[in-house]
């Protein structure tokens, strides 16, 4: 993806953390890179219905081997070590020395990430979640874009990322706040009854009484678990085979509408509480997406 | 000694191979087997998902000389006008009247993809309400992610259907095959076309509906295993294998009307892989050294309800062999497939957008210990002991193609 673009964002290799991509095995090429593995994941299971893409980590194979390695090292088993050597000699990774490192590994970024791929052979036949279990497995380099390469698809991947990456950050943050405002709270309460259970046993009233200021407490956590996958359902209820821009102004009109939006939680969660952390939780996301719209709705 | 023999034994008269794992097996003597060999191993990488290769017609000499059972031989090729809807319809129908019969109920292995969806598109259709009892569907979360649409609208809300997860395939035991007609996808690939990924290099450049005969080194370089891609190296493996096609193809006296690069992809599946392809469930379940195998009887109607081994789809492919694949392959890929499909979902969506995403085999991910064939009664066939490896060693060093074992 152009480096331009609102949607891009960099993804360096770091050898702190591993790396995932999102593959089409139609022209065995990927379409976007991100060390969230979890962000990508729902990335992959939001735009499923409309494209099915694999799930790879990318780091994975050029470090396996300096892992297991490390491990036949400290182990020490000369059985082992001529076991490991032998069979690892036999891998498609064994090849990856420091210039496919350099090539590959440390160079494919979200501009240029169309022009890798899996094994030709690999990519014919895929799991969702693309485990190793192919000697022949290994990332490859095209010599260019493929021909069956889908911007469209990938700017919609990368518009999903984007959304979610806004809705898992403005949630982490609220559920952040709120659980340290409430901590004291719940942990006190269940103090309270473990001392009232040891001092006054043959009470039975107080247990009651502070499970249900418990649950009080929780009230406000479990309303905005339940906004969250409102967020979430509605985005998955949307149909991507509009334009960029009809999805962005259809979701918006979900989740900013008034209070239909909200209606439609308390019908499944009727303890639903209208708190501030939700006013402030949708704010923030039909914020963020109205600025990114600004983007399309060049008319 | 007698090890070597019953296993050289075995293999001849066995049912299906499974030669990625005789590969992995020689991978530390490679360089001491025979150049054909090595070719012949070769193969399933590069002729996608293959396990073993087999000439339904024609002449291939592999290293364990076997032949195809009777089980698979083709239909004598004909012309039929019949539309794929009907065939499809009707054997639908036909496998229904077969389980009823014979008091056993339907199991389908759904994958989500095309060919598989067709089948429980078909039964879902023709069958009445009450007989949405005898169908279980064999599924797993990959199935779901493939074609959710499918499973949200007409499996999971179905309260009739059962649902059996396919997380491995252990549940094919004999007595499994006693009580239920097993059916599948494949050989979907052979009856609607190939993988498009296949010639990818000829349509990318729009040479795929022209004469094979003009393109032989195109379609040599392609087969050429290439390190940057393919990840291993066999230097001469492409005209190796591609002439070997080639020659059962004249064999077949059809070389005239099979005439496109496409068309010759399409023969390397229906006449190399078919065999192997009808028996996928059989060769992914039935992994364990004290398996009893097939009966007789079992697998004999295994095979005769395999839904896309009839004669009916094998002359329809052939008949409409030029409408498979148009110029562009995204838009002909199973076309009429698709549109079987999408008049009973009307799922514009799975209809426009979904084509050739195989799903990698649920028991891939278990190691098969190591399993080299299936025999005759599907027993496996272990190659593990130094005197089995010894066994196959031998063959595979003293193995020519051309010559008859």
């Amino acid at each position: 993806m152009d480096s331009q673009h609102p949607l891009y964002y960099q993804c360096t290799y770091n050898p702190n953390w591993d790396r995932y991509g999102l593959l089409r095995s139609k022209d065995n090429s990927f379409y976007i890179i991100d060390n969230n593995m979890n962000l990508l994941k729902d990335v992959q299971l939001m735009i499923m219905k409309y494209e099915v893409l694999h799930l790879v980590n990318v780091d994975h194979y050029f470090n396996f081997l300096s892992k297991t390695g490390e491990t036949v090292k400290r182990l020490n088993i000369q059985e082992l070590t001529e076991h490991h050597n032998n069979h690892v000699s036999n891998a498609a990774i064994f090849h990856n020395d420091s210039d496919r490192i350099e090539k590959i590994q440390k160079n494919i970024n979200n501009d240029n990430c169309h022009l890798f791929g899996i094994t030709k052979s690999s990519s014919w036949s895929l799991f969702l979640d693309v485990n190793h279990f192919r000697l022949e497995d290994n990332i490859i380099e095209h010599n260019k874009k493929d021909v069956m390469f889908d911007n469209d698809v990938q700017e919609k991947v990368f518009l999903l990322r984007k959304i979610l990456y806004t809705i898992q950050g403005t949630f982490e943050y609220i559920n952040q706040f709120v659980s340290l405002q409430e901590d004291i709270s719940v942990a006190g309460l269940k103090r309270y009854k473990t001392f009232f259970s040891m001092c006054y046993p043959e009470d039975t009233v107080f247990s009651k009484l502070a499970d249900a200021d418990i649950e009080a407490c929780n009230t406000r956590l479990e309303s905005i678990k339940h906004l969250q996958a409102h967020f979430y359902r509605s985005l998955n209820s949307i149909n991507l085979n509009n334009s960029i821009l009809k999805i962005i102004q259809e979701y918006l009109s979900i989740i900013g509408g008034d209070q239909t939006f909200i209606v439609e939680i308390e019908k499944l969660f009727p303890a639903f509480e209208r708190t501030y952390d939700i006013h402030r939780a949708q704010t923030i996301i039909v914020s963020e997406l109205n600025k990114l719209l600004t983007y399309y709705n060049y008319d | 000694m007698i090890e070597k023999q019953t296993i050289y034994k075995r293999l001849k008269t066995c049912e299906v191979l499974n030669i990625p794992q005789i590969k992995k097996l020689m991978l530390n003597d490679w360089n001491t087997l025979s150049k054909d060999a090595r070719y012949y191993l070769t193969i399933p990488q590069m002729l996608v998902s293959g396990r073993d290769v087999r000439a339904r017609v024609g002449t291939f000499n592999d290293p364990w000389g076997t032949s195809v059972s009777s089980k698979w031989t083709p239909t004598p090729f004909q012309f039929i006008n019949t539309s794929l809807s009907d065939i499809v319809n009707q054997r639908a129908i036909e496998i229904l009247n077969n389980a009823k019969n014979t008091n056993r109920s339907i199991v389908i292995l759904w994958s989500g993809g095309i060919d598989s969806t067709v089948i429980l598109t078909a039964f879902l259709k023709n069958l009445s309400l009450a007989d949405h009892e005898l169908l279980t569907v064999c599924l797993n979360t990959q199935s779901i992610a493939d074609n959710p649409s499918f499973y949200f609208n007409f499996l999971s809300t179905n309260k009739k259907i059962k649902f059996l997860p396919a997380t491995n395939f252990s549940f094919i035991t004999d007595d499994f095959l006693s009580k239920n007609v097993l059916l599948h996808g494949d050989p979907g690939d052979g009856v609607y076309g190939p993988s498009t990924g296949m010639y990818r290099t000829f349509s990318n450049e729009s040479k795929h509906l022209e004469l094979w005969k003009n393109n032989l080194k195109g379609i040599y370089k392609i087969l050429e295993p290439n390190i940057e891609i393919d990840q291993i190296v066999e230097p001469g493996f492409g005209p190796w294998f591609a002439n070997i096609i080639t020659r059962t193809l004249e064999e077949s006296g059809q070389a005239d009307y099979i005439s496109t690069v496409a068309d010759w992809y399409w023969w390397t599946y229906f006449n190399f892989k078919w065999s192997s392809m009808c028996c996928y469930p059989l060769f992914n379940g039935i992994l364990s050294p004290d398996h009893r195998g097939l009966s007789d009887e079992n697998f004999d109607f295994y095979s005769k309800n395999i839904f896309y081994h009839s004669s009916q789809f094998q002359n329809w492919s052939y008949s409409n062999l030029k409408e498979l694949v148009g110029i562009d392959i995204f838009k002909t890929h199973k076309l009429k497939a698709r549109e079987y499909i999408y008049e009973f979902d009307k799922n514009f969506q799975y209809f426009s957008r979904k084509r050739k995403t195989s799903t990698a085999s649920p028991s891939l991910r278990h190691h098969k210990s190591s399993i080299i064939a299936h025999d005759q009664n599907f027993k496996p066939i272990f190659g593990g002991s130094p005197h089995a490896k010894q066994a196959v060693s031998m063959i595979l060093k003293r193995y020519k193609e051309s010559e008859e074992i």
